[in-house]
């Protein structure tokens, strides 16, 4: 079998199956099962699981076959080919593309209309399906259709190189597989489906986790109805230390994308969770007093596991002592947070999104009132994106909003003269004046 | 083993639940004013409204109110964490933030075992929020040209209990580059040059697998050098960020209605009144006007007359300034009409809290360029077909 090319420059080895007992490195190469967030042309993206058994359907840019993937490495660029998918130059590489122009080249004497490209439109409808089939490259179709411009010569380079973005967008069939991790998800589902992960942009689940002080060997309380993506961010970030305890609605939590990360069953499970439900025993869960008329042993044993588990988790949170409170919810903020709070050590953040800053306000005021927060902030996190190669210029289009986030230190109050003189210090001070000409 | 506390991990070398000696504790007097120290006993802490010794702060639980000595004071003692160190720590060079720490960790990929390396160390803001960050498993190595901060860090770095897994080290990675081949995941360059320590940088990256850069600028034109270097090496996916955090400000802002017809009577009557006094008897001793009770309840449109008012419950009076050589002559008071009166008293003003950005507050401080390595080392293709 013939070993084929890979990018440029770059040497071959065995393939990497073979855990290496390091989480980053293990977690680099696609395993079968291996989740992945499929990077088109198009720059869309699409998560799937990389099953040996399957062929994967990626619409017009064409299908492969996962086996053949495996023990090769996320986030590299691979082509479909007619043989077989392979390693291939990155997208964003013009290699193999004439972009040089005549100098004094522009678009003054530009007549944009549909005259000026030659191929007929049941050409390139061929040359498309040749393309679809494998039997021409997409390059080739391409150079084709900038061949058969009248207007490509009079285009200055930044215009070529542009043009050529566009019909690789449109032809080209690279794809990337990308590692599901915390920043992945969280843009994959901000551009395909936004309101499962709330809206919360890469740049704000960042701030949060900091302001967190998420690391390892943490303990913290976290509600998340952005989809699982504050628990996955979590998780990622301890790698099997300490604990995330997921305060959730009904009877499940949402762990969907910590499933998505690929972690080897290598890594422990922090995850430990609890029902709204249940902060305080349910009468269900008396099953020594309860009559439970179920000749199932088995069963039995199975609620019996089910209320254990219960009780051990809310002890486990009545504990306390956690080091952060993390929240993306659509319960009352001041509720989460006056139930919760009890629960964490002192010094220990409060850390809360929303969509709507109207709806973190009443507990912004609150954090500033009560004399058990510090350090309440209301931020709102701004990012843009410019272009560099080619010429530094902000991107057309840059997202509105990426959310709202909440912070607060919990901390311990105690009686001083300074709280006294303090609160005194506007009143008392004008109650004096007001003494002395009342007097008058 | 669950149950257990799991220990501190990449964080500072704080003990327990409780201050101890030896421990680095944040001394936060308002957000804009934070510092820290290291408990000794028999060392004081002092700020312009008091004195707070070392040793009353021992056996303190984290996130105490504390006051000074006299009491007249007080300060919070905080637990360390890389962001509260970011606000207290001493600057020796312009520092990293919070919002640029939080985006660039992000694209960074950093997480438990990641391996690193930042050129240059400068005031170790970013080492310390790395460091929580990959740590117990991961490591950083740190560079930074001048020595005097290369010391100081290293120092930094031991006390806060980071010697493990921080490398820092004295070096010119301009002209030097690094001893490290093949080991790491992840490079951040806050350097005037990057461009000059891309080639060597590259070398560092694990060769199986997608590496990821940061160059941290504060000029566009490093940015376009920083770009073109990054494109001929090979690097892909060169993105550039900007990120700022908008601070908000909560205000509570009464909102007014429009007055009726009998409101902006009672006020026009309310003026003349004052106007007449004033021309009639232009004298410095001071004429009180009788206002009805009812209008001082009805702020704001009454409250220019409150300004005059001692005692909420005694009936409002206005203070006019009299001159003394003026003629007396009887004030002839126009009459507010007691449906005007009870118009002023329904004037409604609704509160509401406000939200608003703040008229200054921080710029960006550089711009990110990001971009990735892809592995230099391939897997051989199998046979999948066969």
């Amino acid at each position: 079998m013939e070993v084929d090319q890979p990018a440029n420059g770059t040497q071959l080895m065995d393939v990497a199956d073979v855990p290496t007992g390091n989480v980053i490195d293990d977690c680099a190469f696609i395993r079968d099962g291996s989740w992945a967030i499929i990077q088109l042309p198009s720059e869309n993206t699409k998560l799937v699981q990389l099953k040996s058994s399957i062929n994967v359907p990626l619409g017009k840019f064409g299908s492969f076959s996962a086996a053949e993937l495996m023990g090769f490495p996320f986030d590299v660029p691979y082509e479909i080919e007619k043989e077989g998918i392979n390693p291939a130059p990155h997208i964003s590489s013009l290699e193999g593309f004439d972009i040089d122009t005549a100098e004094g080249a522009s678009n003054k004497d530009l007549v944009d209309r549909r005259e000026a490209q030659k191929l007929t439109q049941t050409d390139i409808e061929q040359l498309k399906a040749e393309s679809m089939k494998g039997n021409v490259h997409s390059e080739s179709v391409i150079k084709a259709l900038l061949e058969n411009s009248e207007t490509w010569e009079q285009k200055t380079e930044f215009a070529k190189a542009k043009y050529i973005k566009r019909k690789q967008k449109k032809y080209s069939k690279i794809i990337i597989p990308q590692r599901p991790s915390a920043r992945t998800l969280c843009e994959h589902f901000y551009k395909e489906n936004p309101r499962r992960i709330m809206e919360m942009r890469v740049d704000t689940l960042s701030l949060m986790l900091t302001a967190a002080n998420i690391h390892a060997g943490g303990r913290y309380i976290v509600v998340d109805e952005a989809g699982g993506l504050l628990t996955a961010a979590l998780v990622e970030r301890m790698q099997g230390l300490g604990t995330v305890f997921q305060l959730h609605e009904h009877e499940q939590n949402n762990v969907d994308l910590v499933k998505y990360l690929n972690l080897p069953s290598s890594v422990p499970n922090v995850l430990r969770k609890l029902s709204w439900g249940r902060l305080q025993a349910n009468k269900d869960e008396d099953f020594e007093n309860l009559d439970i008329a179920c000749d199932d042993e088995a069963k039995l044993e199975r609620y019996h596991a089910r209320v254990n588990a219960i009780r051990a988790n809310r002890a486990y949170l009545n504990a306390g002592g956690f080091d952060g409170l993390i929240i993306a919810s659509q319960y009352d903020l001041k509720q989460v947070v006056d139930t919760l709070t009890p629960f964490l050590a002192g010094s220990k953040p409060i850390v809360a999104y929303s969509q709507f800053k109207e709806t973190l306000t009443e507990t912004w005021v609150h954090f500033r009132n009560s004399r058990d927060f510090v350090n309440a902030q209301l931020s709102e996190g701004w990012l843009r994106e410019y272009q560099v190669v080619g010429g530094m210029h902000p991107m057309m289009r840059m997202s509105g909003t990426g959310g709202y986030i909440l912070s607060a230190l919990k901390v311990f109050d105690c009686e001083t003269n300074a709280t006294f003189i303090r609160s005194g210090g506007r009143g008392g001070g004008g109650g004096r004046k007001k003494k002395q000409k009342t007097d008058e | 083993m669950q149950e257990q506390k799991a220990p501190t991990l990449g964080g500072f070398a704080v003990k327990g639940d409780c201050i101890e000696v030896g421990d680095i504790v944040i001394l936060y007097s308002s957000p804009s004013n934070v510092t820290y120290a290291t408990i000794t006993p028999g060392k004081q802490f002092a700020n312009n409204f008091g004195r707070y010794p070392h040793d009353s702060m021992i056996g303190k639980k984290w996130g105490s109110k504390h006051p000074s000595a006299t009491g007249n004071g007080f300060i919070y003692l905080l637990y360390p964490t890389p962001e509260l160190w970011t606000l207290s720590l001493p600057h020796r060079t312009q520092i990293l933030y919070n919002p640029d720490i939080s985006l660039i960790s992000t694209h960074l990929d950093l997480r438990p075992g990641v391996k690193m390396i930042e050129a240059g160390t400068g005031s170790g803001s970013f080492s310390h929020a790395i460091a929580r960050t990959i740590a117990p498993t991961g490591h950083l190595y740190t560079f930074e040209f001048n020595e005097e901060r290369y010391l100081k860090a290293k120092e930094e770095f031991a006390d806060h209990g980071l010697a493990d897994m921080v490398t820092a080290e004295h070096r010119d990675v301009c002209n030097n580059g690094f001893e490290q081949t093949d080991l790491v995941d992840a490079v951040f360059l806050d350097l005037p040059a990057p461009w000059d320590a891309l080639a060597a940088a590259k070398k560092t990256f694990k060769k199986n697998k997608t590496g990821k850069i940061c160059c941290f600028s504060p000029c566009a034109e490093q940015v376009l050098k920083t770009t073109l270097a990054l494109q001929k090496l090979g690097f892909v996916d060169i993105k550039m960020f900007e990120i700022l955090v908008r601070p908000y400000e909560v205000k509570t802002v009464q909102i007014r209605s429009l007055p009726t017809l009998d409101q902006a009577n009672c006020r026009h009557t309310i003026g003349r009144l004052k106007r007449k006094s004033r021309e009639e008897e232009p004298g410095e001793s001071v004429v009180e006007l009788e206002i009805p009770s009812a209008l001082d309840s009805a702020a704001p449109s009454a409250a220019p007359f409150k300004a005059g008012t001692e005692e909420k419950r005694e009936p409002p009076t206005i203070m006019v300034e009299e001159k003394t050589s003026a003629v007396k002559e009887e004030v002839v008071a126009p009459v507010i009409e007691e449906k005007e009166v009870s118009a002023i008293k329904e004037s409604e003003v609704k509160e509401m809290v406000g939200l608003k950005p703040p008229k200054e507050s921080t710029g960006h401080t550089s711009f990110l360029t990001f971009a990735t390595l892809l592995p230099q080392v391939f897997p051989q293709k199998q046979n999948a077909t066969a």
